[in-house]
């Protein structure tokens, strides 16, 4: 694919995510404060539910912090291997210099 | 460097900041609305605000990657997937755990949550064919799928308004917004978790770059005849 051809593609894929805009523009607009915080009933028995909130909350959160700290050792860990491959080129080149070009 | 770890820590205080204020200041919502549960919003939402920026990322990098080739679109686009796909994830779950509470299920196979899951596979697709990518022709594949998954975004977006799915809409100017104590909550998790994205995509992009660069010079060094192939890997 050369830059001309990427570029059309580009701009064909923007186009196709212009179709929303259009698709809302033909939707007949609901009212004022219609849909705030609305959870229509039904999907399944809401008002009976037994778990405690505080628990939902507590999984949800822990979930956010796990998810979080586990990329941020990802990206750590990374970090470390990058060093680590940093060090090993250098004493590569090193081992192969003539002596009068080693540090 | 220095300013980034000023930019992390700033990002850490405000992100326990959040969490306080979620968990203790803001004041409990309606029943309708999940009651307690409601409390998962503050970290739910700019999640998936998170989630756009690292597929704007993602965009980016793939198409300036598509246009010119060179190392810093690919690590830009590799970066912001990543960050999608961490931040869809953390919406993934989140959400489900809220409506359990509010809806009486885990899942609905609503536009919102049906499109998010899509938008979602199509980057964990874009990981995966990036990180087995072997040659330029398959990265410029897995930029191309990028910019293509991409146009699935504003439907995820706008899924609320077109399709009347379970999902509410809160923030919007159609919806009926917030007390101002949410508001202010809100307000500070927005501006953790956009520190926060912005420092991880940094320091991410900036080790994809370093990668690609040190594998460029074992390979300039290999065909200098510096290093064995073999043996120096």
């Amino acid at each position: 694919m050369n830059t001309h051809a990427s570029l059309r593609a580009t701009a064909l894929c923007l186009a196709l995510s212009l179709a929303p805009f259009t698709a809302i523009a033909q939707q007949p607009a609901p009212a004022a404060g219609d849909r705030s915080m609305e959870f229509r009933p039904g999907l399944g028995d809401a008002a009976r539910e037994r778990i405690p909130g505080g628990r939902l909350v507590v999984m949800a959160y822990s979930a956010v912090l796990l998810v979080l700290g586990g990329y941020v050792a990802f990206i750590a860990r990374k970090a470390s291997r990058l060093e680590g491959d940093v060090r090993r080129l250098e004493d590569d080149l090193a081992r192969r210099a003539p002596d009068g070009d080693k540090p | 460097m220095r300013w980034m770890s000023v930019v992390a820590g700033v990002a850490f205080a405000l992100m326990a900041a959040a969490l306080f204020m979620a968990l203790d200041w803001a004041p409990v919502a309606q029943e309708a609305a999940g009651g307690l549960t409601q409390k998962i919003f503050y970290f739910h939402v700019p999640s998936a605000y998170v989630m756009y920026i690292g597929v704007t990322a993602c965009v980016l990098g793939s198409a300036g990657y598509l246009a010119q080739r060179t190392p810093g679109w690919d690590a830009l686009a590799q970066s912001g997937a990543e960050l999608a796909v961490v931040f869809a994830a953390i919406v993934l779950i989140s959400g489900p755990l809220w409506a359990r509470k509010a809806w009486g299920v885990y899942w609905a196979w609503d536009p919102r949550l049906t499109t998010t899951l899509l938008g979602t596979l199509i980057f964990v697709a874009y990981l995966v064919l990036h990180s087995t990518a072997t040659g330029e022709a398959e990265k410029k594949f897995a930029a191309a799928l990028a910019v293509m998954g991409a146009c699935v975004m504003p439907v995820i977006h706008f899924s609320v308004q077109l399709w009347r799915g379970q999902h509410p809409t809160v923030i919007t100017s159609r919806g009926g917004g917030l007390a101002p104590e949410m508001g202010q909550t809100l307000g500070v998790s927005f501006l953790a978790f956009t520190l926060m994205a912005a420092t991880l995509l940094y320091l991410r992009t900036r080790i994809a770059l370093g990668e690609a660069r040190i594998a460029e010079l074992r390979t300039e060094a290999v065909s200098l005849g510096l290093l064995d192939e073999d043996h120096d890997t």
